[in-house]
């Protein structure tokens, strides 16, 4: 746990010294606008809770990928890959106190898209399922630091797959229906959308902002939870084994 | 003559390196199953909303326009690749040298005018027949010629930025971010721009792709000859506008860095 504090406090130090580790969080507001004037223009304004779910979602989304690259880039570009990786705190357990830190940090988005809809729109954000809203957005904040660990995992394992941390947003956010729900899929592509846990996310933060009553909404939570908890125990056992290859290889900090 | 003859040998070499460059990073398979694919993902993430829109009207108008939008996407990594020789420290040498040194850092760069032009193209033929939204195949010629318009303006905007961050090297990233998202939001590409108060309009008027973008809608729909001319007319304006802006920033910062010795210094 001291080692997992020790990581969180880290990353908040960082991102307080290098505020492009904020990007993301910048550009929640030019989504919340794209999104919320698309359906204002529409005159669809019945559909304001897919737009202010979406920009949340891809700031936290974009944020996890963010930092999980620039974990493993930015430490062996500083050379310090090699220490953290020898020190008896796991490397994984560092991976998710400094996931863990930016998932939180980015929750600041719900405020941006907020203050989007009320100031910039004047639309109504009527939270009607507050408890399924913060649990969902828990259970979500659980997964991306899972997701985060496998996607460090391959940033540690190939240093080509940096050139495609910025590739999967889009097909990410297609297939989870960020805004628009995966039943509007082609039908083969909804099963690949329901293995990723932010489909359930969007799925239930949207029902939240909806009068009409959550259906199941445990099971659909359990879901994001499971979901989570195999993304982060898939992502520590990759993380293991490619720590063990690079430092069999002595290829750990080679770039 | 010779002064031209020159310039283009020196932006020649310059966009010889600058796309050693793109090819150290970016490999064949790596370019068309990372970036290009990505791109064409995001105008279908893009479309899709007209679907839930149930609106074919508004499929075809996020689908062009979010088409025309990459162009810029791809092509604003110039102003970041408007940094790389102040970060390798070579910035001080070119504004020594006899030739200008703006002609080095645009021909660097240059390589991400053909990316966006290719990113806004694939788009614009291979997304349309899955969301079926029909481009007249007889206005392809003028479809390209304006999409390239629009690419060479986003173009200059992104050399200008590049001005602006190579004496802050720290926001070389987040600049051309903040210029896409900006770009995306009030230049028309998913919301008209009569959507917005007066003011976000006027700003979207001066963006690079508002007018070439306007020129391409009508181009695809009613395809009356003059409106479509006048627009590319306004576009080429804009981007002329923005080249001039370019040009004072190097020339500034060129003289500043000459008198206090701050063009040594890089930021990072």
């Amino acid at each position: 746990m001291r080692g997992l504090r020790g990581a969180i406090r880290l990353q908040l130090r960082i991102v307080a010294a290098d505020r492009g580790y904020l990007n993301e969080i910048l550009m929640n507001p030019f989504f919340s606008v794209i999104f919320l004037g698309i359906i204002w223009a529409a005159g669809r304004k019945d559909l304001v809770p897919f737009a202010v779910v979406a920009p949340v979602l891809i700031t936290l989304w974009g944020m996890a990928l963010e930092i999980s690259g620039d974990i493993v880039d930015s430490d062996r570009g500083a050379g310090t890959l090699e220490g953290v990786v020898a020190t008896p705190v796991g490397f994984p357990t560092v991976v998710c106190g400094r996931v863990l830190a930016v998932t939180v940090l980015s929750l600041t988005a719900i405020v941006e898209t907020w203050l989007v809809a009320r100031v910039g729109f004047r639309a109504e954000v009527e939270l009607h399922h507050p408890r399924v809203l913060i649990v969902t957005l828990l259970a979500t904040g659980w997964a991306m630091t899972g997701a985060a660990n496998i996607m460090a995992g391959l940033f540690v394992l190939a240093r080509t797959a940096r050139t495609f941390q910025n590739t999967i947003n889009y097909p990410v956010y297609l297939l989870a229906g960020v805004i628009v729900p995966i039943s509007y899929l082609p039908g083969w592509l909804r099963p690949i959308g329901r293995l990723l846990f932010l489909s359930w996310s969007a799925d239930l933060l949207r029902d939240a902002l909806s009068p009409a009553p959550v259906r199941d909404p445990v099971t659909r939570l359990g879901v994001i939870v499971l979901l989570g908890a195999v993304a982060l125990v898939l992502g520590r056992a990759a993380l293991q084994l490619v720590l063990r290859r690079v430092r069999a290889s002595g290829t750990l900090g080679l770039e | 003559m010779t002064g031209i003859r020159d310039d283009a040998r020196v932006l020649r070499y310059a966009a010889l390196c600058g796309f050693q460059d793109f090819a150290g990073t970016y490999s064949v398979w790596s370019w068309v199953f990372g970036l290009f694919l990505r791109m064409m993902t995001q105008v279908a993430f893009f479309a899709s909303i007209g679907r839930l829109l149930s609106s074919q009207q508004a499929v075809e108008y996020l689908l062009i326009g979010n088409a025309v939008a990459a162009a810029p996407i791809g092509c604003l990594t110039a102003t970041t690749a408007t940094t790389w020789e102040r970060v390798a420290g070579t910035l001080p040498l070119l504004v020594a040298s006899p030739t200008s040194a703006l002609l080095v850092l645009m021909g660097r760069s240059v390589f991400f005018m053909a990316n966006g032009l290719a990113f806004a193209l694939g788009a614009l033929l291979l997304v349309p027949p899955l969301f079926d939204v029909a481009i007249p195949p007889d206005r392809l010629p003028a479809l390209v010629a304006l999409v390239a318009l629009v690419t060479t303006s986003t173009y200059f905007a992104a050399t200008f930025l590049g001005g602006l961050v190579l004496n802050a090297t720290s926001a070389r990233r987040t600049v051309p971010q903040v210029a896409r998202m900006a770009i995306m939001a009030f230049s028309g590409v998913s919301v008209p721009r009569s959507s917005f108060p007066e003011a976000l309009s006027w700003v979207g008027g001066v963006l690079p792709v508002t007018h070439g973008l306007d020129g391409v809608r009508e181009l695809v729909g009613a395809g009356r000859v003059t409106v479509v001319v006048g627009d590319a007319a306004l576009e080429a304006l804009v981007g002329l506008g923005w080249l001039l802006a370019s040009l004072a920033t190097f020339h500034r910062l060129a003289a500043a860095g000459r008198r206090d010795g701050s063009i040594v210094f890089s930021t990072v």
